[in-house]
């Protein structure tokens, strides 16, 4: 578990200090979702790389706590754009680090509890993102969510990239993740 | 359970469709048929009952058909069929207290009608609860598809045919049905969502007035929600196909990467399709247009392509008997076709200034809609009756009925679709000079079609309660 636990932290602390020295992301909204996503993509990668230097994969959790664990872990890609949080955690880089570590912090959540979940609540969990992703998505677009020290217009763009990238998930998920490997034969129709 | 559900959407079928004729006639004869503000309601009525009836009804026949492959709940069925009756219940209570907003329901117009229509905060809140109700029970239906399938499948990726694209050796493709099945649940589903939000800010505006919500993020949002619940019973009607055409035309329906390749388009284009909507909103970003346009059109190709010519070429020399079931299912197909290509003709922005806020609109959407998706109900259900009671197969008495309900409903979409060429304007409760006579010319065929509609579904309920024996001498 010890080896757990250091991948984790020398995983985060390199991905969020990455992460602060990355300054051209700040030229737009759009950039900074993209370096938030791929945060989250770490966070996600660091807990499964973790698991396999120690030579097993993390076992299923229960499903209620799953469950829990996945919800909190997809809160920060969330609350982070509600616009007076996105004021605090733009107000000072010490601020701005704590959102890149929630968001490592994520994928690692993510990743370790979707084992637990099952078919099913990965399906209704994935449905349920999505199902915000695109509320807020609407929301910019429309041109009615604002955040400080930036324009409405790139807000709007980061939107619509928002709305474009939920159906190219599918297509990813498609062509990757959900592809069966189980043996020929299984779950006949 | 199948039994209720046929019974009851058979007659909601039919008294929407009659307040249709209603709506024509008070076309043709301003404020002698019914009042403006009377006009409104039945619109609203007529427009979002149809809607909702479709969209569960096109559920329920899925869920018998599907039920052998997809374990899905009775209880879930039920639960959904007292939504569902609930809903139309809270929907004629809101038309009866005048409201008339129509679907859309625009913020903050529930709220605020102004005082022409003056509808009051009652029956405000009796049409949004209903139609949420109404949305609710397919939503209902559709996890409980997912979770099925799930069960049965293992996940995702089996179920949307995934495993095709790698060419898993040994084992049989899943059934198309299914494909399209688990497209149609994971959008609506993504879709619903969406819709919610502004409909509990209404019903949250209705109790406090001090509630604000941004315009353009309520009506973007509820025609996000709009756009895909309002084609997901015609992909479902596309299942039907798959399940049913085969069983007719002795032959099997290909599912293969191509299929797969086209539901995977499908299942994004729908959502990004919503912006053809849009077009007239001088404040959404322009490359939404650019997005809405491309969607629509990339999203007619799969249809075509994987439904509707592999349908064509499976019925091609099968020796097909034109029973009720199989017919009703290609004019189906023909409808989506030909009704879809004037939608996709109105999602060019261009053609678009001129032709959306006409009844051009109204025509294409009857033609998907009235001779597409009731279609697909219809075989659904003329497959299913004889077999309630034991029965083997649909015959082929009424087919004069459907060939005048063909004809008559292709008349009066004509009737639109050159009202809207000509500029008649989309839901106007008057027409225009120089239109009158299509408007006379649709009450026609309005009639005509409602006519051969209670005969279809008289004949139906008929034989829902005929004995096997019977049925088989019949066929004989």
């Amino acid at each position: 578990l010890s080896g757990v636990i250091a991948v984790r932290v020398l995983g985060a602390c390199a991905l969020i200090f990455t992460g602060w020295l990355a300054d051209a992301v700040r030229a737009s909204v759009l950039l900074q979702m993209l370096f938030h996503a791929g945060l989250v993509a770490g966070g996600w990668g660091i807990a499964a790389v973790s698991w396999s230097r120690v030579g097993h994969t993390a076992r299923g959790l229960p499903a209620p706590t799953a469950v829990v664990i996945a919800a909190t872990g997809m809160s920060p890609w969330f609350v982070w754009h509600v616009p007076a949080l996105w004021d605090w955690g733009t107000a000072s880089e010490a601020h701005h680090l704590m959102v890149h570590g929630s968001l490592v912090l994520s994928g690692i959540l993510v990743r370790d509890s979707v084992n637990g979940l099952g078919a099913v609540g990965r399906t209704f969990l994935l449905l349920g993102s999505e199902s915000m992703m695109m509320v807020m998505a609407v929301w910019m677009l429309s041109g009615s969510v604002t955040y400080s020290f930036r324009p409405r217009s790139e807000v709007v763009s980061a939107g619509v990239a928002m709305l474009a990238a939920a159906p190219l998930t599918w297509l990813v998920l498609a062509l990757g993740h959900l592809r069966d490997r189980r043996e020929p034969g299984d779950h006949v129709a | 359970v199948v039994t209720v559900w046929l019974l009851t959407g058979g007659l909601a079928l039919v008294a929407l469709a009659t307040l249709g004729v209603v709506l024509r006639a008070a076309q043709a004869l301003p404020d002698v048929v019914v009042s403006r503000v009377t006009f409104y309601a039945v619109l609203t009525l007529h427009g979002t009952g149809m809607a909702g009836v479709s969209l569960v009804m096109t559920a329920a026949i899925y869920w018998y058909l599907m039920r052998q492959w997809v374990p899905m709940s009775t209880g879930v069925m039920v639960l959904a069929y007292a939504a569902v009756l609930t809903g139309l219940g809270l929907l004629a209570a809101a038309a009866v207290g005048g409201y008339g907003s129509g679907w859309t329901m625009l913020y903050p117009l529930p709220d605020v009608p102004g005082p022409g229509p003056g509808w009051g905060p009652l029956a405000a809140a009796a049409f949004m609860a209903g139609f949420g109700l109404l949305v609710g029970a397919f939503a209902l239906w559709a996890a409980d598809f997912l979770r099925a399938g799930l069960q049965t499948f293992g996940g995702l990726g089996r179920l949307l045919g995934v495993d095709m694209l790698w060419g898993v050796a040994g084992r049989p493709p899943i059934r198309p049905a299914i494909i399209a099945g688990t497209v149609v649940c994971i959008d609506g589903l993504i879709g619903i969502v969406p819709g919610t939000i502004p409909i509990a800010y209404m019903l949250a505006k209705l109790v406090d007035p001090s509630v604000q919500l941004d315009p353009l993020v309520a009506k973007n949002l509820l025609f996000f929600a709009g756009h895909i619940l309002a084609n997901a019973p015609m992909y479902l009607g596309a299942g039907i196909a798959y399940e049913l055409l085969p069983q007719y035309a002795g032959r099997v329906w290909p599912a293969g990467r191509v299929l797969v390749v086209g539901w995977l388009t499908t299942l994004g284009l729908v959502m990004l399709a919503t912006f053809h909507h849009l077009y007239m909103d001088f404040a959404e970003p322009p490359v939404l247009e650019i997005l809405g346009n491309v969607a629509s059109y990339g999203a007619a190709f799969p249809p075509i392509v994987v439904t509707i010519f592999s349908g064509l070429s499976l019925v091609y020399r099968s020796g097909l008997r034109w029973t009720p079931t199989p017919t009703l299912l290609v004019l189906a197909m023909a409808s989506w076709a030909i009704g879809g290509y004037s939608v996709v003709i109105d999602s060019s922005p261009w053609v678009n200034e001129f032709l959306h806020n006409t009844l051009w609109i109204v025509g294409g959407f009857h033609a998907l809609q009235g001779l597409g998706v009731i279609f697909f109900i219809l075989a659904g259900a003329y497959h299913i009756a004889p077999r309630l009671r034991g029965g083997s197969g649909d015959r082929g008495r009424p087919l004069r009925a459907v060939l005048v309900l063909t004809g008559a409903g292709w008349g009066a979409v004509v009737t639109w679709l050159l009202a809207g060429a000509i500029g008649q304007p989309r839901r106007y409760p008057y027409t225009l000079p120089g239109g009158e006579w299509l408007a006379w010319l649709g009450v026609v065929f309005a009639v005509v079609a409602v006519a051969a509609a209670v005969a279809l579904v008289g004949d139906l309920f008929r034989l829902m309660g005929e004995s096997p024996e019977v049925s088989a001498r019949a066929r004989a």
